[in-house]
């Protein structure tokens, strides 16, 4: 039967050419919003570390001013000091403990030929690496005790390596960093990206990845900038570098892997033990507070989904809507127009459940093309959001995921769309349609 | 009017196709109401006066090549070399670029010590030529002599600092008085104010105490450093190349990158409203023309289904106006319960909008404004078919087929 249904709907679509664009443009438009919209949300919410939701932890320590909370976020810093940051890396309870901030760096060949330029460096402990998934393309990150003492070691990204080595053989070969030579052990792959950048949300969320990392340990000699966010609450006078490293400014991101319950517990009964300790000389003098945040909650304290982005989600939603009204009320005038003929097939012994089918089948055959040319309509649509928003380019794309939805939502929403329509015409009196008068 | 009551009556009778319209007309008076209400504020945020003269601006960055270089030797003689050139209106050194949405911020007392109130502010480091070069409008006090200029080392750190405030933050921090010749604190820091300028937005575009900033004279002395440099507003461009040119040619082993204009770093500082202002508009427009399709589309088929109807009124005597304004006048009853509706609806969202993502509430003069605009396209999209409606001829009364 249903073969005939969509013979019918083909026909009897063709015949209203007109009123048929209209309804195949309006679900295309309604779902091309809601496509664009959604597709955005679903990247700007995403949380790119879901598979170690349960073991790896931003770490919040209560470090600030007695008689303030902090300013922003969750009312507690969001970064650690210099001081909080080293006794977490002197514990060895965490399985891995990441240690960093976000900087920049002038770069130049070793042997002094070329421009030099400047670029995004994390100087970061090793197992940023492995905690965050890095691809390597070449090498490896540095080893243990590189990582302690702080060598001049360097792991660069592929198109750093392409700037200023030329070739792909760069492992072993020095680079200038500010005037120092650093040794380049590995090589990491362009293509490796957070999108959102969750282990740092201090800048830009959806900004590129750093073209290079060094060791953290690099810190205790040299002041590099920080291109991340310096915050401090007290007005000591900091006139040295040391005096900036020993001060209650905060300006290092710190992370840890926990992988089972047990250590989890015991890195918490450290973090309490350490609070107190530095009660009694005076520091932490907030009540004590500490917070291990997991990558979904440490998106959500800082608000990587602002209400820009949600607002918008509401306006396509309202917007598929009044399409699927708009669509409804087409529909019902085109079948009430064509009464006529469900009477004739009435009188001759069609049931109101066929006449439903076959009414419900041509709104599903308008849904399918609507969803085709929506997607078609998604498509730019996303283009135009990238244009728009610099820095959603890795956030506004199809996938096929999204194709999927745009099948599924043009279905559901033609289905409702003919569903009222199809059931009135199937309920009307078949004799008062053929009589003439 | 004498057809709106008959008008009336024959909706009810029929109620489907006029609830439907009236609900599509009252969810698009809902969104267009509140479409309309953020993009006026996304577009009154980005007119805001910045207090500076952003479209004659332009700005560099200079990086020396090694970390012993004397920059105050370089910034100054940079400094002379750009103010003497061509199109040069003046020059200055700068901390921080306003308007960049990157800079620094304190919280200012009036009286030293702890657990004092603060006023958070931006604070900027010039030299005496930054007014000028900013194009701020000094309204009190006095700019900062050559003398007050000094060039520290990040450990020099000063006890006592002449500043020039904006009067916004001088407001806040001395309601009702001059803030002339007072003093206020940062930690250790004693500022005593020697001038007041206009207005000034500041670094940060989104932040809420936008407008209050500090100057101070001098700079701290790093390997890199920001100039400022104001030309004609038509001269931008290539004023900013000349002088990175110039900049070049005095040291090329530096790094100079990052040239930009103030009206370029202005506009993407604001690129996400007017991405908010373009999409809204969008939106906006594509629901004008669905709803201006559909209403075409509804009155044509009522049209249709009262052929006979209308043959009767005009057979008896009926002339055609008449029969046009039956139904433009059957479309504004349904816009106005639309409208009815659709504003309840419209302040629905806006008070959910609120509650969960902390946006302004709907300002209530867009809801009559959008509703006369959709009441205006109902009567415009109804107005054909109505036309069409109205050349029936009377014959069609007595038509048996």
């Amino acid at each position: 039967m249903w073969t005939y249904y969509f013979k019918l709907s083909w026909l009897s679509i063709r015949k209203t050419p007109v009123l048929s664009v209209l309804m195949v443009l309006c679900i295309a438009v309604g779902i091309a919003s809601c496509l664009t919209t959604f597709t955005m949300y679903s990247v700007i919410s995403s949380n790119p570390l879901a598979h170690k939701n349960e073991s790896v932890f931003a770490v919040q320590l209560d470090s600030w001013d007695p008689d303030n909370e902090y300013f922003d976020a969750n009312g507690i810093p969001i970064q650690l000091t210099y001081r909080d940051a080293r006794a977490i890396m002197e514990s060895d309870i965490p399985d891995k403990t990441v240690i960093m901030f976000n900087s920049g760096i002038s770069i130049q060949r070793a042997d002094g030929t070329g421009e030099s330029t400047v670029r995004k460096m994390r100087v970061t402990t090793r197992d940023f690496f492995s905690v965050f998934d890095v691809d390597f393309v070449k090498g490896t990150p540095w080893d243990d005790e590189a990582d302690r003492q702080g060598e001049n070691v360097v792991v660069i990204n592929e198109s750093l390596q392409k700037l200023m080595f030329g070739t792909d053989e760069s492992l072993g070969k020095p680079l200038s960093l500010e005037g120092e030579l650093y040794t380049v052990v590995g090589v990491v792959d362009d293509d490796w990206h957070l999108v959102p950048n969750v282990y740092d949300l201090n800048n830009n969320p959806f900004d590129t990845p750093p073209f290079l990392y060094i060791p953290f340990m690099n810190v205790q000699e040299h002041p590099f900038q920080n291109w991340g966010n310096t915050n401090g609450w007290n007005s000591a006078v900091i006139d040295s570098y040391q005096a900036y490293l020993d001060s209650e400014l905060i300006w290092i991101q710190g992370w840890v892997e926990l992988s089972t319950l047990d250590t989890k517990q015991q890195f918490s009964n450290f973090l309490q033990a350490y609070i107190n300790e530095q009660k009694k000389i005076g520091r932490f003098q907030r009540p004590l507070k500490y917070l291990l945040n997991t990558p979904e909650e440490w998106l959500d304290i800082n608000e990587v989904v602002g209400s820009d982005t949600r607002v918008l989600l509401v306006l396509s939603i309202s917007f598929l809507l009044v399409c699927l009204v708009n669509t409804i009320v087409m529909l019902l005038a085109k079948f009430l127009k064509k009464a006529p003929e469900a009477g004739v097939r009435r009188a001759l012994g069609a049931s109101r459940q066929s006449i439903f089918s076959q009414h419900v089948c041509e709104a599903l055959l308008i849904g399918v093309l609507g969803a085709i040319l929506g997607l078609l309509f998604s498509w730019q649509g996303l283009a135009g959001v990238r244009a728009l928003y610099q820095s959603y380019n890795q956030v506004a794309t199809l996938s096929g995921f999204t194709v999927l939805a745009a099948i599924v939502l043009a279905i559901v929403t033609s289905f409702l769309s003919g569903a009222f329509p199809a059931w009135r015409i199937s309920h009307t009196q078949p004799a008062s349609y053929l009589k003439t008068n | 009017m004498f057809e709106t009551i008959p008008i009336i009556k024959s909706l009810l009778r029929n109620k489907t196709g006029p609830i439907l319209i009236i609900i599509q007309l009252a969810i698009t008076i809902a969104i267009v109401s509140n479409a309309l209400f953020f993009i006026n504020q996304r577009v009154e945020k980005i007119n805001r006066p910045t207090g500076i003269a952003n479209e004659e601006i332009v700005r560099t960055w200079v990086k020396a090549n090694h970390a012993d270089a004397d920059m105050e030797y370089i910034i100054k003689r940079d400094l002379a070399h750009i103010r003497a050139m061509e199109g040069v209106i003046d020059a200055t050194v700068i901390s921080a670029v306003p308007l960049s949405n990157s800079g620094s911020a304190s919280g200012f007392q009036i009286e030293p010590g702890e657990d004092q109130e603060d006023i958070p502010a931006n604070y900027y480091q010039m030299d005496e030529h930054g007014i000028n070069t900013l194009g701020m409008k000094l309204i009190d006090g006095r700019n900062f002599t050559v003398g007050e200029v000094e060039f520290r080392k990040r450990t020099d750190i000063p006890k006592n600092i002449n500043a020039i405030a904006t009067k916004k933050l001088a407001d806040k921090l001395f309601p009702g008085e001059s803030a002339l010749g007072k003093t206020i604190y940062d930690g250790r820091l004693e500022i005593h104010i020697i001038g007041i300028v206009e207005s000034m937005l500041g670094a940060w575009l989104n932040w809420e105490h936008t407008g209050n900033a500090l100057f101070y004279p001098g700079e701290t002395l790093t390997d890199s450093t920001n100039y400022l440099i104001r030309t004609h507003k038509d001269e931008t461009e290539k004023v900013m190349l000349s002088v990175v040119e110039s900049l070049r040619a005095l040291d090329s082993t530096r790094l100079i990158v990052d040239e930009k204009t103030i009206e370029t770093v202005l506009k993407e500082s604001y690129s996400n409203d007017y991405a908010m202002i373009k999409i809204l508009s969008v939106v906006v427009g594509m629901l004008i023309l669905v709803n201006a399709l559909g209403i075409i589309g509804l009155t044509t088929f009522w049209v249709n289904q009262r052929r006979k109807q209308i043959g009767v009124r005009r057979a008896l005597g009926a002339n055609r106006l008449a029969i046009s304004r039956y139904f433009i006048l059957e479309n504004m009853i349904l816009c106005l319960v639309a409208a009815a509706a659709g504003s309840m609806l419209a302040f629905a969202a806006s008070d959910m909008m609120v509650r969960r993502y902390s946006v302004d509430l709907l300002d209530w003069p867009f809801v009559p404004f959008t509703g006369l605009c959709i009441l205006l396209l109902t009567i415009v999209a109804a107005s054909v078919p109505a036309w069409q409606a109205s050349k029936i001829s009377p014959a069609e009364a007595t038509a048996s087929v």
